[in-house]
Formats: C-alpha cells, structure tokens, sequence
C-alpha cells in the first residue's frame, strides 16, 4: 500500500517516486505523478525554485497486519454510511468504495 | 430567491438552544445586506468563471491587481495545519504545484472563505471544513471533466457549497451552536438539524449569499442544490453543476476527506448519478486521483 506525503525538495532523495504533477507557471505538466526521479530532475527542480513536491511512499504490511486493516476498513465505511440511502446508486457508491479501499490494501 | 424557510420552525417540538429568539430566512437575508461587500477583483474573478473564454491572463491579470488578495491566499497557504514545515513565499510557488487556473479559482475562493472568521468559542472544526472543503472542489472537477461541464467552475462551487454554514456560524454563532449541539445529539445530517432549529438549512443561506455577491447562476444553484439537485425542473433534462457538487459532496464524504471522526455520507441523488453517467467503474477510476490531489491541496492550502 503506498501513501503520498509532501516533503522538502532538502529532504528529497534520487530514486523517490513522484506522487502528485508537478506543475510550471503556465500549468503546464515539468514532472507526472509515478516519475521516479533522478539527481537531475531534482537540480531542474531545485533551479525553477520548488521548494517541495509530494513523494510516494511504500509500505510493507504482514498479512495480519492486513487483515487488522481490512477490518478496520469495513469498520469505517459501515460507519461513514451508517445514514446513507438505500437505493442502487447509494449501494453501488459504498461497494465501489469498499472495493478501492481493499484493493489500496493489498 | 426564496425569502420564507421552507420548513416552519416549530417551537414546541424543538426550543431554540439557550432560549434564544427563532432565527429566520428573513433576518439571515438582513444580514447579509449588511456584511462588506467582497474585493473588486474577487467579483472579476468570479465573472471570468463564468466567461468560457477567459484566459490565463485575464486570471493572472487579476490576482495581480489586488495585493492584500495575493496575500491573504498565502497566509491561507502558509497556515500552521498538516505539519507542512516549508513557507510557500509567492504566488508563484503554489502555481508551480499547483497549476494555473486552480490558483485562479483557489485564491477567488480563498478570498471568499477567508472573508469569515467564526468565533473561537463555538465548537466548529475549521481544518476538517476545509478539508471537506477541498475534496468536494476536487471530486467536483473530476467529475465535471467525466461530464464534460467547465472543471473551473465546478471546483469554485465545490470549495464553496458548505459557504452557507461559515456564513451561519460567524453571523449567528450561538444559534449554530445549537445546530452542532442538536446534530451530535441526534447524529443527523446537518441540514436536518440546521431545519430543526433553525427551520432553514445552510444551503438557503449559501444561495442568498452567493446570489447577492453576483455568482454566476450555475453556481448559485449548485450552491442551492448541492443536497436536493432535482429541486429545479430543467435540472431533469441534462447534467447540471448542481448534480456535480451533490454527488461531489457524497464522494468527499465517502473518502473521508475531512477526517472528522463524525462524518456522515449523505443519501445519493439517483437522477444526479445517471445524468453524470457514473456507474461503479467510472467513479472508481477518478478516486486515486482525486486523493492523490488532495494531499497536497491540503498541505498548501487549509487554513
């Protein structure tokens, strides 16, 4: 499961994986989420002045720890949708939902 | 613009919080004729939201001209909230992360949020409204882009359609601390408590306010709408802002972008979900998008 943080271009080391575009003045795409970058994107980054850019980061889990996080997922979907409606677009959003989140975990 | 509450407030069944007088639409609409009207540029700017020819320099133009505006979007980007340790120096700086035109609409919309300041005392989490804020934008311009309606607009009315609450809260704040009091008691929605004590809801007062700052009309009514986007016959026809912020609304809720351990995913317009054309896999190919974005719209921009 990966997770997106924002860090310090500083803090920012070759080999780290893009998580959100990078952007120039003029919208246009410098960087795309997934790039992994190289000591030279980072020097290109470091001379169009961005001090900070979201970076992915992997985590491992054991498969208890995964179904601990599977549970908890279930737990807070029936919780955020404790009031929702009952139709078939309400039930299709919570088991779209439900799908992602798992999948996100494995 | 309606001018009586559509659901009649009564007494006997609900006594306003602390024995305060009733509150009604009417007195709302007064205080709103009363607030200072918003920055120049900020009118400029909602209007360029409306002109699908507006360019990147007509919104460049814009943000320029006012200083204080320019400013106050940093502050709102600079804020202490996310652990975000790096200060964000310029305009300049959030265009390179974020793109051009979403500065545009963020810093229009930041200058409209920023424009109220609830009282500290009433018990209102501002970070998580703004994380909601924020995700409601972001799923709006993505599902505006899967409907082919203007993403701009949809991400404006999106970050603005709880407006109506913050307005609420800063004008009236012990009334609304009867809603908050009345939802955690009830855990309702909160248009529910907000008829319940107020017997108007938050998305009346978020149109009266926005349609007497001069919003372009889709907005107003997405506004208006964001919890009912059948309430306007032709809204039946062809997909409308408003079904892009109702179903926006439910998804940042179903995310779980505002992070508040209370939150409550809202009942699913069926009209508004089949006039956008969204079935399972369509919404499901927007979402890691849509959190990616969310991150770092967050760190940059809560206040």
């Amino acid at each position: 499961m990966t997770r997106v943080h924002v860090l310090a271009l500083n803090q920012i080391a070759p080999g780290m994986v893009l998580g959100a575009d990078i952007h120039d003045a003029h919208g246009a795409t410098l960087l795309a989420a997934g790039t992994e970058l190289t000591e030279s994107h980072l020097a290109s980054l470091a001379r169009r002045e961005v001090r900070q850019a979201a970076i992915e980061i992997r985590e491992i889990f054991t498969e208890e720890e995964r179904e601990a996080r599977r549970e908890e997922t279930r737990a807070r979907l029936r919780h955020l949708f404790r009031r929702a409606g009952e139709g078939e677009a309400d039930r299709a959003l919570k088991q779209t939902l439900l799908e992602y989140r798992l999948e996100q975990i494995e | 613009m309606k001018v009586q509450p559509d659901f009649p407030l009564d007494q006997t069944e609900v006594p306003p919080a602390s024995g305060l007088p009733p509150l009604t639409l009417a007195e709302v609409l007064a205080d709103i004729r009363q607030l200072p009207s918003l920055p120049a540029v900020v009118g400029e700017l909602i209007r360029t939201l409306d002109n699908e020819s507006a360019g990147i320099d007509q919104l460049a133009e814009g943000i320029a001209k006012d200083q204080s505006l320019a400013a106050r979007a940093l502050r709102v980007a600079n804020s202490p909230f996310y652990g975000i340790q790096h200060k964000v120096s310029s305009i300049h700086d959030a265009i390179v992360i974020l793109g051009f035109r979403a500065v545009g609409s963020l810093v229009m919309a930041a200058s409209v949020t920023g424009y109220f300041t609830p009282p500290r005392d009433v018990p209102f989490n501002l970070d998580h409204f703004w994380r909601h804020g924020i995700g409601t934008a972001l799923c709006a311009r993505a599902l505006a882009r899967h409907a082919g309606l203007d993403t701009e607009a949809g991400f404006s009315a999106g970050l603005l359609h709880d407006i109506g609450v913050l307005m609420l809260l800063t004008t009236r704040p012990e009334h609304y601390a009867g809603v908050l009091a009345y939802r955690d008691e009830h855990d309702c929605h909160v248009p529910e408590a907000e008829r319940a004590i107020l017997g108007f809801d938050h998305a009346q007062a978020g149109e009266a306010l926005t349609s007497r700052w001069r919003f372009p009309l889709e907005i107003v009514r997405a506004v208006a709408l964001h919890h009912a986007p059948a309430g306007h016959l032709e809204n039946y026809l062809a997909a409308s802002l408003a079904d892009v912020v109702h179903v926006a609304n439910i998804l940042a809720h179903a995310l779980d972008l505002a992070g508040s351990p209370t939150a409550l995913v809202p009942p699913l317009d069926s009209g508004a979900w089949r006039r956008l054309r969204l079935d399972a896999a369509s919404v499901k190919a927007l979402l890691p998008g849509i959190e990616q974005e969310h991150e770092s719209y967050c760190a940059l921009l809560a206040a």
